[in-house]
């Protein structure tokens, strides 16, 4: 499955692709902001990880984005940030995301979120 | 308090008074000292007299008033941009500076321990293949680890960012001020940070009960999406 990172660092970016390739996941594509990941998102990419805070085009902006496009209404949009308030967490929610993770996280975490997403989207199918 | 329009002209008729006097004095040919007959000699030179003085207070006055409007406008925008915003900036930077700490802290533990694991690995003349894959996953779990706490370095990034923008908005006060008195001198040549790349409250504290309440809402989403 691939995997599309989408953060403004990247040191972030390299931390998760690193965490990915440790659970497995090594086909991946990155992305600097939502505009970026607009262009390199297709029907290849299974699972979407990204971060809020980004210049051009913010990750729920992308979110939204990704969910008018053909193909990108059923692709887990997993949200990796520092925006922990209740109201930006509705907002991601609203955009699409379906879940969401505080920085800093560990690798535990993004594995089980990443499991979870993809169990719930077998059993939907 | 007297208006000023009244105190003008008070001080005016007084003065009128005087400048009369002065006529007087200077026409009746009493025997004045040298000194004050060089006063009263200038004093008359001059047109309109000791009236013309109290318009020239008066705008003196408007001046003066004028000036502490500005000084009173340029203490309220040092008030309300300024003190409210240094303290914010100092907050954070003690945050930043935390946050440095407690990450290089827990990168030391991390490499400490992959260290003896090296070590121990190194000294054991005969370890059986499990002992030795243990001690293998235990380094590759200690080094990611150590990995996984430089995702400080966004999140101060992010709070630097805020900083960055909180000094920007101070320029922006110290500009106003500065043409409040005259043309604004300071020019910067660097770009402000964008608004929308970072978060004004990230934080690498109680990253634990931030990701409680998330998986709070999210769990409420799914529950109504199920039901």
């Amino acid at each position: 499955m691939k995997f599309l990172v989408v953060d403004d660092s990247v040191t972030m970016r390299r931390i998760i692709i690193n965490a990915l390739e440790r659970i497995g996941y090594v086909d991946t594509v990155e992305a600097c902001d939502g505009h970026e990941a607009l262009g390199k998102f297709d029907s290849s990419v299974g699972f979407i990880i990204t971060d809020w805070n980004m210049p051009k085009m913010s990750g729920v902006e992308f979110a939204r984005s990704v969910r008018s496009v053909p193909g990108g209404q059923l692709v887990p949009i997993l949200m990796v940030t520092t925006r922990g308030a209740r109201e930006d967490i509705v907002a991601a929610v609203e955009a699409g995301v379906n879940n969401y993770i505080l920085k800093p996280f560990t690798p535990s975490v993004l594995k089980e979120k990443i499991d979870r997403l993809l169990a719930t989207l077998s059993a939907a199918a | 308090m007297r208006p000023p329009e009244e105190l003008l002209y008070d001080s005016e008729a007084s003065l009128r008074l005087v400048d009369h006097a002065i006529e007087e004095l200077s026409s009746s040919g009493a025997e004045l000292d040298r000194e004050a007959k060089g006063f009263l000699n200038h004093v008359m030179a001059q047109s309109g007299g000791f009236a013309d003085l109290s318009r020239t207070l008066l705008r003196a006055y408007a001046e003066t008033v004028g000036i502490v409007v500005r000084i009173r406008e340029s203490y309220g925008m040092v008030e309300s941009g300024g003190v409210d915003k240094l303290q914010q900036m100092h907050g954070r930077l003690c945050e930043v500076s935390s946050a440095t700490e407690a990450a290089a802290t827990e990168m030391l533990d991390g490499l400490k321990r992959t260290v003896d694991l090296v070590e121990q690995l190194d000294v054991a003349a005969a370890l059986s293949d499990e002992d030795r894959h243990r001690m293998l996953a235990s380094v590759r779990e200690e080094l990611s680890g150590v990995m996984n706490h430089l995702q400080f370095q966004d999140i101060t990034a992010q709070q630097l960012g805020h900083i960055a923008s909180l000094l920007a908005d101070m320029r922006r006060c110290i500009n106003q001020i500065v043409t409040i008195f005259a043309q604004p001198m300071i020019t910067f040549a660097r770009d402000e940070p964008g608004a929308g790349s970072f978060d004004p409250n990230a934080s690498t504290l109680h990253a634990t009960d931030r990701q409680a309440v998330a998986d709070e809402i999210f769990a409420v989403r799914v529950e109504r999406k199920s039901a």
